[in-house]
């Protein structure tokens, strides 16, 4: 028997049909009836399945029983975290507990963890690992348009004139996406790609641009100064005719190839193909975010959307390319703590009101952010409920973080495998796959899509709705347990789903947010703006890189996304293709630096940094400048995440894991 | 009736044989899917049947060699270590199957019964009746005219319908056709000059819907004579995105690899899955050398296997039955399927 269900992988939401045989998932295959995916999947989509049966899959709670995690009911696990949070909170008050919740459950079990951790624990400390990922997105987005969403969708790229991809590898990261581009490029539309690594699809595309790690901010305003100097700007946009005093004057392309070592004319070129094109879809990932510099790139961005008359039409918009499969649910549900469901902020009264009628109460202030909350381990924050997340792998500083999670008088973990974070954990519950639970997944364009339970639960396992329902109850509260109940109750506290009837959700493909058919014709942004517009804010003065090269420390290290390693590897490493796939970490280098340092493709080599080194194999490269080195992040006999710095973006609070500085030695 | 005999059935007359069968033998046929996707399942009415498909976007190799599968379990009994076979398949029977896919079949059970015979897909093939229903109309992406696999079969097939209107002309392929028919009472007569006639009609007119996109020889000749620039197959190779699902859909395809999924308390199992020669660890070595480490090197082996005239010869046809799967499932949207493919090889030199 066949189930249709959701992907459960990246931020695309391909359909994908469960082959079921006596309760084992034996197959993963695509849908064609897929609005979307059209019957594709990517490598992860076809063999991710063999993660449910996985042999290290937890089947029954466990509590740590002197020093060690032992095996238990779920009544004494449910008791036991429901009495230890309790004693926290009449101990250090509610503002001692903190909630982590993920972005690969469902929508409607972060809605529920969200509700949980506000109104039943009453912390305002709740936030997801967005905050790593797409934080920048989020402020930006939710302060221009109201809705920290895309604004545009995935098949825009098929209708777009011009592509510009910032700082992403949909090839490897969104390979939905990856395949529209690679459609586009090979029909001739042009493709400008802004990365400091050359990707495998790079050749097809028309312009490469590779900066310096770090000066894209640079980059973005050099392309709006070109815009606006040559009278390129749409002309139905803001009436800004010249450049005025607010800064982007110094950003010729001139001064631009000095900071970032982009020549100038391919920077005019980009600006003239941006300008003049036609509709244009602007695609960016964690490469422009996960910097000090994350907010202010993602506005310069906004910019150049806005001024190249790229919002509210057809195949034209910004795309923040979310990485995980309910990335954006998790923000539609709130899980950041400086947001109420429905992408309100939540220090606004009236949202408060809102939500209330439904939750009784919830914190007024925004709480810490999940880097935050490691950094106040032991002191502010005392107990910790992780949802679905690896934390003590995901955080940078790997060492750091970990220590952090072991400073904490109570760590509860709710996941399908001990993982790392797990093993620290006094209370270990055991959830569902997504083969096991009904619910939706929301993709990275606002796509709210069925995921259908095709097997009864492996061993003890319950949905992560249940558990958490579970611990409500224990705590008195009583949460609606039906995935359809929940979404009907999402949509009263989530207005841009107000629109959306239950059953539509059923169709292939779902629905996507706000309402069915409400972007026909003008693109997702319009159907989101109304008749407002966004604002142009030029961003020019962009913090320094925190860890700039030194003597000491002589290459730019930044980090990218292969296809094969995903986050911290809990479900890739799980499945027995995938992890055949790539076991080997390699650093890359260019090779002009290999052979000024004697060194060669092949040898093992120590990439060291100030927070620790890793063991790699070298790979000498002409894909990346002279000076950097690359290192994919990866799963497997150590993380590029332990070399990262875990220093703060002070806007969004997302930690700069992009960039440092490194040396090389031979290992 | 005799094998090799030609009859004609009215459709219901047919299916209320089939029906009876089923009350004692499983019965896989395409069922519509809430969304329209078209799926071969075990169904328990024949009114769940539909006969409104070209094909499932699935190839039928997944009831042969399903893409997981238990080959033994394990556990200790004291120190000895005790192995447990997964249970004997039953009989079933596939209805509604299309050339293409059944061609497919014959393709596999030469890898499955060449060096060494494999128990597990030779036990399901045995047991498996197949009763296969020739095409009238091609989908824009078939070309089974290119690769002798449909829109109709000589041979292969225990029973081959042809849909007529209202009735069926059914070949009869081998003994276990004929006993079908006789034990489920499904009445047949001869068919007759205009039936056959009619056959012939619409099988012309399928044929001329086809547009011929593979024009496999001079691409066949290419690869075998080793004339294709390397350019080329760095182009290919820079563009596949070596999702593998290519040859998870292609009927010919067959590779496997099996993994270990022991226990902390010394049970275990020994799974079978797919694998795909467009997967880096497919050739991985132990010692860590991949010879095809690239992506163009194994986009080459692929349509190396599938046109070079070596496999032909071992095979007796190319490796590819024109099902067009490989079309609709590429990410590398029109480059990289075999018609694509076979278009660059002509055309490079």
């Amino acid at each position: 028997m066949k189930i249709q269900t959701t992907c459960p992988f990246c931020g695309c939401g391909c359909g994908m049909l469960l082959e079921v045989e006596a309760n084992q998932v034996i197959s993963a295959s695509p849908q064609r009836s897929h609005p979307l995916s059209r019957g594709t999947l990517c490598i992860k989509g076809w063999n991710g399945h063999q993660i449910i049966h996985h042999p290290q899959r937890l089947t029954q709670p466990l509590i740590r029983n002197r020093q060690k995690l032992v095996p238990a009911s779920w009544r004494q696990a449910i008791t036991l975290v429901h009495d230890r949070l309790a004693k926290l909170r009449d101990d250090h008050g509610a503002d001692c507990i903190g909630v982590i919740g993920s972005v690969k459950t469902t929508t409607e079990e972060a809605y529920l963890l969200n509700r949980l951790a506000r109104s039943v624990l009453g912390t305002p400390h709740v936030d997801s690992l967005v905050r790593y990922d797409h934080a920048p997105s989020v402020r930006v987005l939710q302060a221009q348009m109201g809705y920290a969403t895309a604004c545009a969708g995935i098949l825009d790229i098929e209708k777009a004139s011009v592509i510009l991809i910032a700082g992403a590898n949909p090839k490897a990261q969104a390979a939905r996406v990856g395949s529209y581009i690679f459609q586009a490029a090979k029909r001739g539309i042009p493709v400008i790609h802004i990365d400091p690594r050359q990707q495998e699809h790079t050749p097809l595309y028309t312009l490469f641009m590779q900066p310096r790690p770090g000066t894209d901010l640079a980059l973005f305003n050099a392309l709006l100064h070109v815009i606006i100097a040559r009278g390129w700007q749409d002309p139905g946009v803001l009436g800004i005719s010249h450049l005025r005093d607010d800064g982007l004057q110094r950003f010729t392309p001139e001064y631009a190839e000095q900071v970032c070592g982009v020549p100038a004319h391919q920077i005019v070129q980009a600006a003239e193909l941006m300008a003049k094109s036609g509709p244009g879809v602007i695609i960016y990932g964690t490469g422009v975010t996960q910097q000090v510099n994350g907010t202010a790139n993602v506005q310069a961005l906004w910019n150049l959307a806005l001024l190249t008359g790229n919002m509210g039409r057809e195949g034209a918009g910004l795309i923040p390319l979310l990485s995980a499969n309910n990335m954006q649910g998790a923000i539609d549900a709130g899980l950041m703590t400086e947001l109420a469901p429905g992408h309100r902020l939540i220090k606004e009264t009236p949202t408060r009101h809102d939500v209330a009628e439904y939750w009784g109460s919830l914190p007024e202030k925004k709480g810490l952010t999940v880097q935050e909350m490691l950094n106040q381990a032991g002191k502010r924050i005392k107990g910790l409920y992780v949802v679905g997340e690896n934390l003590a792998w995901a955080a940078p500083d790997t060492q750091a973080s970990t220590k952090a999670l072991k400073n904490l008088d109570f760590l509860v973990v709710q996941d399908l495998f001990l993982t790392e974070t797990a093993a620290l954990a006094d209370v270990v519950l055991p959830a569902c796959s997504y083969a096991e639970k009904e619910g939706t997944f929301t993709n990275l364009e606002g796509r709210i899509q069925r995921v259908r339970q095709a097997i009864r639960p492996v061993g003890a396992c319950l949905s992560d709705g249940e558990i958490i329902a579970r611990l409500a109850k224990a705590f008195g509260a009583t949460f609606p347990s039906d995935p359809k109940q929940i979404f009907l109750e999402m949509q009263s506290c989530i207005p841009c789903y107000q629109q959306i009837k239950y059953a539509q959700l059923d169709q292939p493909g779902g629905v996507v947010w706000p309402a069915p058919g409400a972007q026909k014709g003008n693109g997702r942004c319009r159907a989101l703006l109304g008749e407002r517009r966004g604002g142009f804010y030029p961003v020019t003065a962009g913090a320094p890189f925190t860890e700039p090269p030194d003597d000491e420390y002589p290459f730019a290290l930044f980090t990218g996304r292969p296809v094969f390693h995903r986050r911290t590897g809990t479900m890739v490493s799980r499945s027995f293709t995938l992890d055949k796939e790539d076991p080997i970490v390699t650093v890359e280098i260019n090779t002009d630096d290999a052979k000024a340092l004697k060194l060669r493709s092949g040898w093992p080599v120590k990439v060291v940094t100030r927070r620790g080194h890793l063991r790699c194999t070298l790979v000498a490269t002409r894909a990346i400048a002279p000076g950097t080195l690359f290192l994919p992040i990866h799963h497997k006999e150590g993380l590029s995440q332990s070399l990262m710095l875990a220093a703060l973006e002070s806007e969004s609070g997302i930690p700069e894991m992009k960039l440092c500085a490194a040396k090389l030695e031979t290992a | 009736m005799q094998v090799s005999a030609k009859a004609i059935v009215p459709k219901t007359l047919f299916l209320e044989g089939l029906a009876r069968c089923m009350k004692k033998t499983e019965v896989i046929a395409p069922v519509k899917m809430k969304g329209g996707d078209i799926t071969f399942e075990p169904i328990s009415n024949v009114r769940q049947i539909t006969f409104d498909y070209v094909n499932d976007h699935d190839p039928l190799k997944r009831f042969f060699i399903p893409a997981r599968e238990e080959l033994f379990s394990y556990h200790f009994s004291g120190n000895k270590p005790v192995a447990k076979s997964p249970p004997q398949p039953k009989p079933r029977v596939l209805f509604g199957i299309r050339s293409c896919d059944l061609q497919g079949l014959a393709h596999m059970d030469g890898f499955f019964q060449g060096a060494f015979e494999d128990q597990l897909y030779w036990q399901r093939r045995q047991q498996t009746l197949t009763i296969s229903l020739a095409c009238t109309e091609p989908l824009d992406t078939c070309f089974c005219i290119c690769c002798n696999g449909g829109p109709w079969l000589e041979h292969g097939f225990d029973l081959q319908l042809t849909d007529l209107g209202e009735t069926f002309l059914v070949e009869i392929g081998s003994a276990a056709g004929r006993r079908f028919l006789e034990e489920w009472h499904v009445p047949c007569q001869s068919a007759k000059r205009k039936d056959l006639q009619l056959r012939q009609e619409l099988m012309q007119k399928c044929d001329e819907k086809m547009i011929p996109t593979a024009y496999l020889a001079k691409a066949c000749i290419q690869i075998t004579n080793n004339r294709v620039r390397e350019e080329l197959w760095d182009e290919m190779g820079a563009e596949c995105f070596s999702c593998g699902g290519c040859t998870h859909v292609c009927p010919c395809c067959t590779c496997f690899d099996v993994y270990d999924c022991p226990q902390e308390d010394g049970q275990g199992t020994r799974y079978r899955c797919w694998d795909s020669c467009q997967y880096a660890g497919f050739t991985r070595e132990a010692s860590g050398h991949n010879p095809r480490a690239k992506a163009k090197e194994r986009v080459k082996r692929r349509f190396y296997h599938k046109l070079s005239y070596a496999y032909i010869q071992q095979d007796g046809h190319p490796g590819c039955v024109g099902c067009g799967r490989c079309i609709t499932v590429c990410q590398a949207f029109n480059q990289l399927d075999v018609p694509a493919v076979v278009k660059r090889l002509r055309r490079d030199g």
